[in-house]
């Protein structure tokens, strides 16, 4: 308190000073405060604002908490990251009182509550509108966030611009002028002039060569490649092999492993169990499909982003399939948890993960870096990241049936376009039918009556009378009677009204028709009165009657191609009576043309609670929607499964999210609820996936949330129809009463041909009723049979012919599942439960993304991929994929840090190169193989890897590309040259993957089963990738851990290279096998057989000495095996041993 | 270099770094720094291995870990945190007693006082429970117990990852690979940082271990129990020297592409590997071999005892001991597997299924009384648990989860007060204590290996992110900054704070401290 004390009399001179100067710029909602009031603030809040909070919320705090800051009104108006702190005049609503109250989430300050009277005194203070002077305000801007000045200073963001390689300075020895032989070399060339260094002379042809294969392809040349090359005498040598590489299948095997990196490719999903990631080898032999057969580079980022998307994919030049589809799955590659505690939490993971990946691996961004904040470094603000997120929140996950999809959605178009015709048709002929006797039906129901008012409806004598007395059909008549009989005891039938009025005796006065109908117009009230009120208390959250089609959203076409409307109807198989179920109510309806889909042999299900049954092809998904309670009824018909995924959780183990999954059995087919009881999970986000129970003619009306079970909002539809032609004044007498059951009829049969949808449940129960009751309306049935075969024959061999073209059986695929369009909101500081605005989806700011139409149906990837690519708006793409190339050729990317052109990544040592080299790509169609043939065929490229003295001293890195590297060859290549000079490698191409070999030290919970050892002879990139298992051997020699992009492998040296080379068994064997494929070539002698094997492991012939070395240590080897001086170079042990050696050697792992 | 704590540093080595800042300025400063401690693949090369060892800024007062995972956690309840509280609530409906947050089962049952009577020992009045006598009578004054840890997961897979990367996802190095990365190794003819597996390798598997995206020299080696402890470690040949006739070919001919190639660092390396790999295929089996440790000292890490597990555990804690005095790293210890003999508490208290007891008790007494006694004292040795089990009740019997305390013993005589105490109801940390959240453990470790903190720090009330550039310690209730210390770290050791700033802190962890800044 002494302190308060002092701090008042200090201050209050000043209050008093400023008072009037401040009423002035006071805010003026809060209404003037008045001396007293501002005398108080300084007297009393301030002192305790700032006992109390400034330590962490005014501008002298050494950090700044939560971005808020307590020193100034405007700034504690603005509020800091979740919010203004408070609201003049309402301290309920006010976060800081909350906090002080210890109310809210947040309890301030963090030490310990507040004393009572000091929460009081705030609390008043805020509650007279917190008067504080302005006076006080400093403004200090903490140095904003400047995207703009980001985007402007940072060399990446710039276009692409090309420089020609300019002349070389004068003076420049003819030699090094020659030495250039591509604007690739003359680009280099004038960085090295420039610091005076020279080019590396160039290697050696062999060299060279064995380079080039391992560079393109992954393997070492075989010795008749070398010999084919060095008696190569055309002078096009270089370009045949170059263009014999690329043609090769093994490039886009090799290739593809350096994309996979990036793209965190693996087969299970890590975590506790690490269960299987369904069909995650597809997306693999996509990538090798594509870079084989050159697709651009820019329709390869597409398909990734978006091929679902694409309204011509690109198809698989054989069999047909949508190749561009399956570049989706790489989103879907991350690893994912089984049982998350936490579901909003681990879908912000999930999908920072995603965020992360996409940008990095085609614009060499870190944009997950501003998921909690604006970047720190570069032009990417927070609403960037979200802009991004929002277009995963708007996608989701599926397996889709990528062989038939398409031949099967159009298969659905034609479907419901003959299907449409049939409709047409159909109720045509039924109308023509009827025509004649919907005129005369009152004539007939005034007789029917006539004989059932007296007492006689079976008697003969008295029908034929009553059908003499006003001349009709007496058969017809006969059906008439026996209907109207049946029909008094249903009251929904539409000639309930006439029935009734049959039991009413002799000639009735209105007001006897009347009366006779009212109980039965109550009842209808009554029905009426309870579907209306069916959904009381409800919250309605998906009407699939009403679904409009930017929210139709199947995965396959069982779910035709959009709701039913009422009056569409199943077609039977006999043509005579072609009405099979009529839908009377709307909604998604399960199409029996797509029974019996089943996944072909190999491919896999999805895991967990969602392998029980086929959801790929046979799903349709609601929007998502949030979730205030969670206990969900489906309105439903028929048998179906219903899973919710809630924020898009997916991986169901173990029973925490067991209540997403339901199932029910078709019971009798009728509309009802099912209740699925999510309240743990309320407030949470959801959408459900629905498909059909064994192919039960499911149906699907709504989806709403409520506490108790509805009624029946479709119960008043069925007596619409009745009520609206038997109100009191239309059925005054016996013969309008008659006239009006025949309109009423009629109205159905006339919005046949024309159906609006507004009293389209209505009529069509009518209809329903009106198909099925054609004899009560014609003289001769029979006749009636004939002609309404011959109309339906032809739609009926239609449908079955096309219901025949349905392709049942597929292979799936991840891939992306268009959802409907939703914004993200942004996470303040990155926590996902405390929801900020919501953000555009949007391309990133500084690349010029504009937020997409609010019109675009979907996620809007489409839009996204374009922004990418198209319009030359983009300087990343092309800049980030040709330094990738570079890198794996070069061994050092022209920007080193491959996966970051941020200001934290390196600056290009070459930008011009960078950028012609971008331009070049570009233009000439993304080609990724023209790329690097044009690389490889530079002198760059063939310079030796034997540097100057002087070089080396003036530029140790060798940032100036002085020589070419020396490397080691990716774990993948070792074990793939092993295989190939063992003989063991089976050159299968594509395929599913070859599960791992686990040696005793790889264990863990859901170890699977261990591969054969040496894989089968495939090559490593065939080898199953387990998150929880990744092969030692490709561990230790540096394949990246697969969680997010890796486009610079490390190039580590650890011993356990050197054990596995020296002691695994794999590598043993395969020495072994080496030394029997050498020992069976009869014609060889020692010698020849080591300079085979120096030719096979090395591509050159073995010195003088080497082979010295060899022969001598088979017969030294021989010795120590007990063998004599001549057995040892003819016994397989020696040898296998001298294989062995020839693995260990470093030039075996390098290349130079 | 002020990184945001989700930057992942590009995989860039030690060399490469220093050879690309100022051209090559850093390589020569390495190379003086490191002049009086080349080691014999250093000296081949003349190039320094990743795992050479690295000064510290401060005299260290340890220099390795021996991390004692025990996988699931004993509650603190139960253990070193007595809570009185419980006893009134027992029995009742917890949701009316805490915030209950959801688990993976969700099967929460009945609040549940302790079983266990607690008693004080030693001068610093210690309170052990009856679970652990020996602890408490043979070494409480030994021991420093952190009791206010808390980890954001209450799942095991991410809690693991957690507990021993600093992060709830997969991916991320461990802490034994960070310490490797920024300290070196001492012990050029065995890994700086080695499991030793009893048979429970946590939830998460391998990549509980893993490097992350520090080079693969860093991950951890995982020793198994029998012959073959590591892979590829034991030579194929049937004799001796077969393999050596081989390896002299193999050094003859590298020699001659030496020769061809010129002066190659990466190739040079590679060439030396193979003289470490050797030492390793020596070193390995002799670390293994226990025949020349005395009867009495078998006896004393229970080699000789009934329960099968208690011989399986000393086995290991005994070559752990060797391990420290080869001068490895960083040794972690995993629960034996098999007979359900994990410390997992899903359905019943310790004792239900198993009694624990005795293992507890022994490697209790093992990790704190004799390991610590025998080897040299510049070891931490930290009994790390997995996030616990809260006070509930699960069916009949018990399960907790929740939080969890850390003991080690004290590496400094200072350090001897168990500081932080858990909420009165058990669940959480009591607020005043600044919860130290979960990277206390790493920055405990840390502090006694590297930076010197506060001379006179009775106690860990830290709130200590292991953030090397965001180190504030909380002392007396005031806050100590320590950045600029840690700034002064940083540029000695090469970023490696930096790098341990990038793994050590989460985005969850952000979550939590915004709500409980420090």
């Amino acid at each position: 308190m002494v302190h308060t004390m002092k701090r008042i009399t200090l201050l209050l001179p000043v209050a008093l000073l400023l008072g009037p100067a401040v009423l002035g710029a006071a805010d003026k909602a809060a209404g003037k405060p008045s001396v007293a009031q501002l005398e108080q603030f300084e007297k009393v809040i301030r002192p305790l604002l700032a006992r109390r909070c400034f330590s962490c919320h005014s501008k002298s705090a050494k950090k700044l908490k939560a971005g808020l800051r307590l020193d100034s009104r405007t700034r504690a108006l603005a509020g800091g990251d979740t919010g203004p702190a408070l609201v003049p005049g309402d301290p309920d609503k006010s976060l800081l009182v909350q906090a002080i109250r210890y109310a809210g989430d947040y309890k301030m300050p963090p030490g310990g509550k507040l004393p009572p009277e000091e929460i009081r005194t705030l609390t008043e203070w805020i509650r007279a509108g917190a008067a504080w002077p302005a006076g006080g305000d400093t403004v200090d801007p903490s140095a904003p966030f400047d995207l703009d000045a980001r985007r402007k200073s940072h060399w990446a963001w710039q276009p692409v611009k090309v420089v020609e390689p300019r002349p070389l300075p004068e003076g420049t020895p003819e030699k090094l002028i020659s030495w250039a032989t591509s604007p690739v070399d003359q680009y280099v060339l004038e960085q090295l002039l420039a610091r005076k260094l020279a080019p590396a002379a160039d290697a050696e042809k062999v060299t060279w060569l064995r380079r080039v294969t391992y560079d393109l392809t992954g393997m070492p040349p075989t010795p008749a490649e070398v010999d084919a090359f060095v008696g190569d005498q055309t002078g096009q040598a270089d370009q045949k092999v170059v263009d014999r590489l690329l043609k090769n299948t093994r490039f886009g095997e090799h290739w593809a492993r350096h994309w996979l990196d990036l793209v965190r490719f693996a087969e299970s999903r890590g975590h506790e169990s690490d269960y299987v990631t369904p069909n995650a080898w597809e997306y693999r032999d996509y990538v090798i499909r594509a870079l084989n057969s050159d697709v651009s580079y820019d329709l390869f980022l597409v398909e990734h982003v978006a091929g679902d998307l694409l309204p011509t994919p690109r198809r698989h030049p054989v069999k047909g399939f949508n190749e561009s589809i399956l570049g989706t799955g790489f989103w879907h590659m991350g690893d994912w948890c089984h049982s998350p505690v936490d579901v909003r939490q681990d879908e912000a993971d999930r999908r920072d993960n995603m965020v992360d990946v996409f940008s990095k691996t085609f614009l060499g961004l870190t944009v997950s870096c501003a998921r909690c904040h604006d970047h720190k470094f570069d032009a990417i603000s927070q609403d960037d990241y979200y802009a991004l997120s929002g277009f995963l929140k708007s996608s989701g996950f599926r397996l889709v049936r990528f062989e038939t999809i398409d031949h099967n959605r159009r298969v659905a178009r034609r479907l419901a376009e003959s299907r449409r015709q049939a409709r047409r048709r159909l109720y045509a002929a039924v109308r023509g039918e009827i025509a004649a006797g919907l005129a005369n039906l009152p004539a007939y129901l005034l007789s029917a009556r006539d004989v059932i008012a007296a007492g006689v409806p079976d008697d003969a004598a008295a029908q034929v009378a009553a059908a003499n007395a006003r001349k009709l059909d007496v058969q017809r008549l006969k059906r008439v009677i026996a209907h109207l009989l049946a029909a008094e005891k249903n009251v929904l039938d539409p000639l309930h009204a006439w029935a009734r009025l049959c039991r009413v005796p002799g000639k009735p006065t209105a007001e006897a028709v009347a009366a006779a109908l009212d109980p039965l117009r109550k009842n209808w009230a009554g029905r009426r009165a309870a579907a209306e009120s069916a959904l009381a208390k409800s919250r309605l959250l998906v009407d699939f009657t009403r679904l409009e089609g930017r929210h139709w959203r199947q995965d396959g076409s069982s779910f035709r191609t959009g709701p039913v409307e009422p009056g569409d109807f199943v077609m039977t198989d006999d043509p005579a009576r072609p009405f099979g179920q009529v839908f009377t109510r709307g909604g998604a309806a399960w199409d029996r043309a797509f029974s019996g889909l089943a996944v072909a042999d190999g491919s896999e299900n999805e895991n967990g609670k969602l392998s029980g049954w086929i959801r790929a092809g046979r799903t349709i998904r609601t929007p998502t929607f949030q979730m205030k309670t969670g206990r969900l009824w489906h309105l439903v018909a028929g048998g179906g499964h219903a899973f919710a995924s809630v924020n898009s959780h997916r991986l169901l183990h173990g029973p925490l999210h067991g209540r997403t999954v339901a199932g029910w059995d078709a019971g009798d087919n009728r509309p009802r609820w099912i209740h699925q009881d999510l309240s743990r999970l309320a407030g949470h986000q959801a959408h459900i996936e629905f498909s059909s129970k064994g192919d039960s003619p499911l149906q699907l009306f709504m989806v709403v949330e409520s506490d108790r079970q509805p009624g029946d909002p479709f119960a008043g539809d069925a007596v619409a129809a009745l009520t609206s032609r038997f109100d009191a004044k239309q059925a005054g007498t016996l013969e309008a009463a008659a006239a009006a059951s025949a309109r009423l009829l009629k109205t159905a049969a006339d919005w046949s041909r024309n159906p609006s949808p507004n009293d389209a449940t209505s009529q069509a129960v009518v209809l329903d009723w009106l198909v099925r009751h054609v004899p009560l309306l014609v003289a001769n049935p029979a006749a009636s049979e004939v002609k309404m075969s011959m109309a339906a024959g032809g739609l009926l061999a239609m449908e079955k012919r096309l219901v025949g073209e349905v392709k049942k059986t597929s292979r799936l695929a991840m891939a992306m599942w268009d959802g409907s369009a939703a914004n993200q909101n942004l996470f303040i500081r990155g926590n996902p439960k405390q929801r900020g605005k919501e953000v555009p989806r949007r391309m990133l700011q500084a690349l010029g993304g504009q937020p997409i139409k609010v019109t675009d149906p979907g996620s809007g990837r489409l839009s996204l991929a374009a922004d990418l690519v198209l319009g030359g708006r983009n300087p990343l793409v092309a800049r980030v994929m040709v330094n990738r190339l570079w890198h794996h050729l070069f061994g050092r990317g022209l920007v080193p840090t491959v996966d970051n052109f941020g200001v934290q990544g390196q600056a290009p040592s070459h930008p011009e190169l960078l950028d012609w080299l971008a331009d070049r790509f570009s233009r000439e169609r993304w080609s990724i193989k023209t790329m690097i043939r044009r690389l490889v065929l530079s002198r760059t490229y063939r310079m030796s890897s034997r540097p100057s003295d002087e070089a080396v001293a003036a530029d140790p890195v060798n940032v100036w590309l002085h020589s070419m590297r020396v490397r080691r060859l990716q774990g993948e290549a070792i074990r793939d040259a092993m295989l190939s000079v063992s003989g063991r490698l089976d050159m299968a191409y594509l395929g599913k993957s070859v599960p791992v070999y686990l040696s005793a030290h790889m264990i863990g919970r859901g170890r699977p089963k261990s591969g054969p050892m040496d894989g089968n002879g495939r090559r490593t990139i065939y080898i199953g990738v387990r998150r929880n298992f990744l092969s030692s051997m490709m561990l230790a020699f540096d394949t990246p851990q697969p969680f997010s992009t890796v486009g610079r492998r490390t190039r580590s040296n650890v011993p356990a290279q050197a054990l596995i080379l020296m002691n695994d068994p794999f590598v043993v064997s395969q020495a072994g096998l080496w030394a029997k494929r050498l020992l069976a070539r009869e014609k060889l002698d020692t010698d020849g057989r080591i300079d085979s094997m120096y030719r096979q492991a090395f591509g050159r012939r073995p010195t003088d000495r080497e082979r010295e070395a060899a022969s001598g240590f088979l017969v030294e080897q021989g010795r120590r095996y007990g063998l004599n001086d001549e057995q040892g170079p003819g016994d397989p042990r020696p040898w296998s041993d001298l294989c062995h050696v020839m693995f260990n050697t470093k030039e075996f792992i390098f290349i130079n | 270099m002020n990184h945001c704590h989700r930057f992942l540093p590009a995989p860039t080595t030690r060399r490469e770094m220093l050879m690309q800042a100022a051209h090559g300025f850093g390589g020569v400063a390495l190379a003086t720094m490191l002049a009086g401690e080349k080691t014999p693949a250093a000296v081949a090369t003349g190039a320094p291995g990743p795992l050479d060892p690295k000064a510290t800024h401060y005299r260290a007062k340890a220099k390795r870990v021996i991390f004692l995972y025990m996988d699931g956690g004993p509650s603190q309840v139960d253990t070193f945190d007595p809570k009185p509280a419980l006893a009134k609530f027992h029995g009742q409906d917890p949701h009316r007693v805490f915030k209950v947050e959801p688990t993976q089962f969700n099967n929460i049952g009945k609040v549940l006082k302790s079983p266990w009577a607690f008693k004080r020992y030693g001068e610093s009045g210690l309170p052990v429970s009856a679970l652990f006598p020996t602890i408490g009578e043979h070494c409480a004054d030994d021991l420093c117990v952190v009791r206010s840890m808390i980890a954001p997961f209450s799942e095991h897979t991410n809690a693991n990852f957690f507990l021993h990367t600093g992060t709830g996802l997969q991916g991320r190095p461990a802490h034994g690979a960070w310490v490797a990365y920024g300290l070196g190794s001492e012990c050029q003819d065995l890994p700086a940082y080695v499991v030793l597996n009893g048979g429970l390798i946590p939830s998460g598997g391998l990549d509980c271990f893993g490097s992350g995206f520090l080079p693969a020299a860093f991950q951890g080696s995982v020793f198994q129990p029998g012959n073959s402890p590591v892979a590829n470690i034991t030579p194929r040949e049937s004799k001796p020297e077969l393999q050596s006739a081989k390896l002299a070919l193999i050094k003859r001919l590298d020699r001659n592409l030496l020769g061809r190639l010129g002066r190659v660092d990466q190739v040079e390396s590679a060439i030396a590997n193979y003289e470490l790999a050797a030492r390793m295929q020596m070193a390995v089996p002799d670390l293994m071999d226990l025949s020349d440790e005395s009867k009495a000292t078998q006896s004393l890490y229970g080699l000789d005892d009934s329960f099968a597990n208690t011989r399986k555990y000393g086995r290991l804690c005994l070559v752990a001991r060797r391990m420290v005095e080869r001068g490895v790293r960083f040794i972690e210890l995993t629960c034996t597997g098999g007979n359900g003999d994990r410390w997992d508490q899903h359905n019943r208290p310790p004792g239900g299924r198993v009694d624990p007891r005795s293992e507890a008790t022994r490697a209790a007494r093992r990790d704190a009384d004799r390991v610590v006694r025998r080897v040299r004292a510049d070891a931490v040795c930290p009994g790390r648990q997995r996030p616990g089990p809260q006070p509930l009740r699960i069916f009949d019997l018990a399960g907790r989860r929740w939080f969890t305390c850390r003991i080690c013993p004290r590496g400094d005589r200072r350090i001897r007060i168990p500081c932080g105490r858990g909420q009165g109801r058990g669940l959480r940390p009591a607020r005043d204590d600044a919860a130290p959240d979960g990277h206390g453990p790493q920055a405990a470790d840390l502090s006694l290996l590297e930076p010197r903190h506060e001379a006179d720090r009775r106690a860990w009330a830290g709130g200590a992110r292991v953030a090397g550039l965001d180190v504030a310690w909380r002392r007396n209730g005031k806050s100590v900054d320590r950045r600029a210390q840690a700034r002064a770290c940083l540029t000695r050791t090469e970023g490696v704070h930096q790098a341990i700033s990038a793994s050590m802190t989460s985005p969850a962890t952000s979550v939590r401290r915004k709500s409980r800044p420090l």
